[in-house]
């Protein structure tokens, strides 16, 4: 692409007003990027769009903040135009908007971005959806980037006055993007690794897996084998909870349920010994249910054959527990190859 | 266990990794679903079950209930209606093998029909295979049990064939057997007391279904003669299509079911609709004749005369065979009773060439214990003029068959009749002597003339006196049966005055005028011309029997008037009984010279009018049971 070509849509651009030239910004770049679909978009290209961005959708380049309407009116308009474009022409641009390896423009998007995601949220926005939850996998879910995002918008779910998202039809958005639905609960799992996270999550999460029970296998567009899910979370949260201090545990109840038939279904390396290692020893007086979920987890995991680590680990695990009658049935009846099987 | 569900079931889950070939357990995971209406989880196990635990009898219990609440469709019992969803939640194939399973584990015959048809009603594409071998078990199964209507005969002829005919080509010559075995269940099953509630109870239903089962039939043989199972009155074209041509070929019959080589042959065809037609009219024919809850039954008598001076004279033509049936019965029983009895006599005549077939199957279906069968083959001589022959066949049956009151009075009353036709007036009177001793009670419905002033009745009753020549199914009724036997002997008794006088028989002849008043006026006011032409008319019983006003009116005028030929002489006048203890002699005369004789006359019919309230069909009936000798005569 030529410099050529770049200066004659600034001067098209700079003919006009807002908000006509952000939208006719976008769709330029839209146009440009679609030419590189399916594969890298050259240096050069990133960055004329990122000079028509900086000065014709984000107004970077004036002095001042953006007052709050304006960036709204931006947000929306970006919202609108990514739900009528494609889906790997958007990627594209989206990557472009916010650059993983380009730390100092993330940075400085790092607002817009985060209250991108709110919007499209709340506006049920697919294709953007779609878009940051591959970017979390390929910025890194666990990385502080992507769990001080995900905070964000955790609070600007459960805590803000108004979550219009949730107030209805939370379900739906696990239909709108299971991806970003899966990744946003798997990031969680990172945030509150070992305490318990909000009741209000843990209720969405149920009903989004009465939704979608596979939700944590919804392949991400490109395989990543690397892809992390909420798996081991969900153990760790289960597992935690103490039956004693809930007011209502059918949410727990279903959560239960519902891992044990995900877990059933996990492929091979879903889950660490280590992880039931670290969860075994983090347990102080478990109470009768809490074994029992436990147990049962183990057991689903061994029938599933999901487990990567040494066995011998995983049966002092399960020795570990005071003898009950579901212990001892699992000991007996994974004495022989099961357990061997673990690679 | 625990009131959770959720616990519930992942406590199931997890006993399911423990225990994998545990029968038990994901039994109980499909109970679980079954409780808590969640079919389609429900299904999925439960097709998991089927096939991984295929012997087991838990499953196979829980699979019969299942086919068995889908057979009750309106079922409203909540377990059923779960099964039902369960059912439907399931893929086609896996409905199948559960439906065929349930099939095979039938504890018998009867259950497996049952599933079995289930089966074909909801997949159609599987009658082919399923199909065939049912026939063959329900067949064998009946060829062992002999019971004309068993249970197998009866699912296969009601309800397997029906269903399974349309659909597959059979070989023909299980078909024509399959139609054996149809008539014969139909025909067997309408005269038993054994009932099954699925079935229709009218006969007239029965015979639709029998009927529209042989239409499928021969529509499956190509039978072109099909359409004559559409009437009900076959019509002479149509019973020449019927006729068959030639003489059987083997003696053993012309269906030979032994043989592979059966169906091509129009014989067959033919005899079978002939067969079928004529079952049902006689049967009808029995049924309208028989005595029923409202009606007192029915018997054929014959007023044609067969003439003996002209022996050439050939058989009467049909032309003249106007059969005709009493106007006390229902114009729709009077049709049918005509049309069926008709066809029954066309077609019986065609199955005459068919003997060896016929006697096997009417004895199979049961024919000879209709009770009505051997009257209707007496009533179809009759029908034909031959009544010599219906004569010798009714009186053996009077020897061989049981003979109540009713059987007797119509058995009398066709001998009569057919005595009557061939000219033996002597018997056909002593017959007729012999229907009077067994008359039925006065019935208490209207149209029966009682007593008093029959006159606005008798109006009613002039138009119902028969043609000369004709053939009618009379009620046996009392007036109706009255009515026959008056006519009779009047007809007699005009023979025996012909030629000659005789006073008796014309006193007779106008006690028995009175019947019906004024139907035999004008042979009355004959009587009373030749009386008036001879001047001269002696009637003992005049007094006891004769009580009219209009006759007593006719007597009295002449007794008084004088002649109007012969100035000098009155008629004479003889009508008073014999005066007990004077001679015959002292019997007063009515000639001008006795006063007092005439004085007496005028008194004792002054008398006899204060009888004229008395029901005349009782004096009829007396005067024939005390005077039947007299009627007898010479």
């Amino acid at each position: 692409m030529t410099t050529e070509i770049a200066s004659d849509i600034k001067k098209l651009l700079r003919k006009q007003e807002f908000p006509t030239v952000a939208i006719e910004a976008i769709g330029q770049l839209q146009k440009i990027l679609a030419n590189f679909v399916g594969m890298s978009v050259p240096q050069q290209v990133v960055q004329v769009c990122n000079e028509v961005l900086e000065e014709f959708v984000f107004f970077e380049k004036k002095r001042k903040k953006l007052s709050a309407i304006r960036e709204i009116q931006i947000l929306d308009l970006i919202c609108a135009s990514f739900q009528t474009c494609a889906q790997e022409s958007c990627r594209n641009l989206f990557f472009v908007m916010f650059p993983p390896t380009d730390k100092r423009l993330l940075d400085q998007r790092m607002p817009i971005l985060t209250r991108l995601i709110s919007l499209a949220v709340t506006l049920k926005v697919d294709t953007i959806l779609d878009c940051a939850a591959f970017w979390f996998h390929v910025v890194g879910i666990k990385t502080t980037v992507s769990l001080q995002l995900v905070e964000y918008l955790l609070r600007d779910l459960f805590e803000s006055g108004t979550s219009p998202c949730l107030s209805h039809e939370p379900a739906l958005l696990v239909n709108t993007s299971p991806a970003f639905c899966a990744t946003f609960v798997t990031a969680t799992t990172f945030i509150y690794s070992m305490r318990l996270p909000p009741k209000a999550l843990l209720e969405l999460l149920a009903t989004w897996l009465e939704e979608n029970l596979y939700l944590s296998y919804v392949p991400l567009e490109t395989v990543m084998p690397t892809a992390q899910t909420f798996v081991p979370g969900l153990i760790r949260w289960i597992v935690l909870t103490d039956p004693n201090s809930e007011t209502d545990a059918s949410v727990t109840n279903r959560l239960h349920l519902a891992l044990l038939k995900i877990i059933l279904k996990a492929p091979q390396g879903i889950i660490q010994v280590d992880n039931f290692v670290a969860l075994f020893e983090a347990l102080e007086k478990p109470s009768e249910l809490q074994i029992e979920r436990f147990v049962q987890i183990l057991q689903a995991a061994l029938t599933a054959q999901c487990v990567q680590g040494k066995p011998e680990e995983l049966r002092r695990v399960i020795e570990g527990f005071p003898p009950t009658k579901l212990r001892d049935l699992v000991l007996e009846y994974n004495v022989k190859d099961p357990l061997q099987k673990l690679s | 266990m625990c009131d959770d569900p959720f616990r519930a079931e992942a406590w199931l889950i997890t006993a399911k990794t423990l225990f994998p070939n545990s029968f038990a357990i994901q039994f109980a995971m499909y109970d679980m679903y079954k409780g808590t209406h969640r079919s389609s989880d429900a299904a999925r196990e439960l097709a998991n079950l089927m096939s991984t635990f295929p012997s087991e009898q838990g499953l196979a219990s829980e699979m019969k209930s299942i086919a068995g609440a889908i057979q009750d469709s309106t079922t409203v019992i909540d377990s059923s209606r779960q099964l039902v969803a369960i059912f439907k939640h399931m893929t086609p194939a896996v409905q199948y093998d559960l439906l065929l399973s349930v099939c095979d584990n039938a504890i018998d015959i009867t259950e497996r029909c049952r599933f079995l048809l289930l089966v074909m009603r909801r997949f159609p594409e599987s009658t082919a295979k399923l199909g065939p071998p049912l026939i063959e078990e329900l067949l064998s199964n009946q060829n062992e049990s002999q019971i004309p209507v068993s249970i197998h005969r009866k699912l296969l002829v009601c309800d397997v064939l029906p269903l399974i005919l349309p659909r597959l080509q059979l070989p023909a010559k299980l078909v024509v057997e399959l139609l054996e075995h149809s008539l014969v269940f139909y025909v067997r099953y309408m005269s038993s007391s054994d009932k099954y509630l699925d079935l229709p109870m009218e006969p007239k239903e029965l015979w639709d279904r029998l009927f529209n089962l042989t239409r499928l039939i021969a529509q499956k043989l190509d039978w072109n003669l099909a359409d004559l199972l559409e009437t009900t009155n076959i019509s002479d074209s149509q019973l020449s299509r019927l006729k068959s041509f030639g003489v059987p070929r083997s003696s053993i019959g012309i269906v030979d079911l032994s043989k592979s080589r059966v169906v091509a042959d129009d014989e067959i065809q033919r005899f079978y609709i002939t067969l079928v037609l004529f079952l049902r009219s006689v049967h009808f024919y029995g049924r309208f004749t028989s005595v029923m809850d409202d009606l007192p039954g029915c018997v054929l008598t014959d007023f044609r005369e067969t003439h003996p001076q002209v022996p050439k004279k050939k058989k009467i033509d049909r032309g003249s065979n106007q059969l005709s049936a009493s106007k006390h019965l229902s114009g729709n029983i009077a049709f049918s009773l005509i049309n069926h009895f008709q066809t029954a006599v066309k077609t019986w005549s065609l199955l005459i060439n068919y003997k060896e077939d016929f006697d096997r199957l009417s004895e199979t279906v049961g024919l000879p214990e209709w009770p009505f069968s051997k009257i209707f083959f007496i009533d179809s001589k009759i029908y034909h003029g031959q009544h010599d022959e219906a004569i010798r066949m009714q009186c053996n049956l009077m020897v061989t068959a049981k003979t109540g009151l009713h059987e007797r009075l119509t058995a009398n009353v066709r001998l009569a009749s057919c005595f009557f036709a061939t000219g033996d007036r002597q018997n056909a009177l002593a017959r007729v002597l012999e229907v009077i001793t067994d008359l039925p009670e006065t019935a208490p419905e209207s149209g029966e003339s009682t007593g008093g002033s029959t006159l606005s009745s008798a109006r009613n009753f002039c138009a119902r006196v028969p043609e000369s020549n004709q053939l009618c199914f009379i009620l046996c009724s009392r007036v109706e049966i009255l009515r026959f036997c008056v006519r009779l002997i009047m007809l007699c008794l005009k023979d025996r005055i012909a030629d000659q006088r005789d006073d008796s028989a014309m006193g007779h002849l106008i006690v028995l005028c009175q019947s019906e008043w004024p139907t035999y006026e004008t042979q009355f006011h004959q009587l009373i011309e030749n009386i008036r032409k001879v001047k001269a008319f002696s009637y003992p019983l005049f007094m006891t029997y004769i009580v009219l006003p209009d006759i007593l009116e006719e007597f009295a005028y002449l007794a008084t008037q004088p002649s109007l030929e012969l100035e000098n002489s009155r008629l004479q006048l003889d009508l008073l009984p014999p005066a007990p203890g004077l001679g015959a002699r002292s019997r007063t005369v009515t000639r001008g010279v006795n006063r007092g004789a005439k004085e007496d006359l005028r008194l004792a019919m002054e008398k006899q009018m204060a009888r004229s309230e008395e029901d005349v069909d009782q004096i009829i009936v007396s005067f024939l049971l005390n005077e039947g000798k007299l009627i007898l005569g010479k």
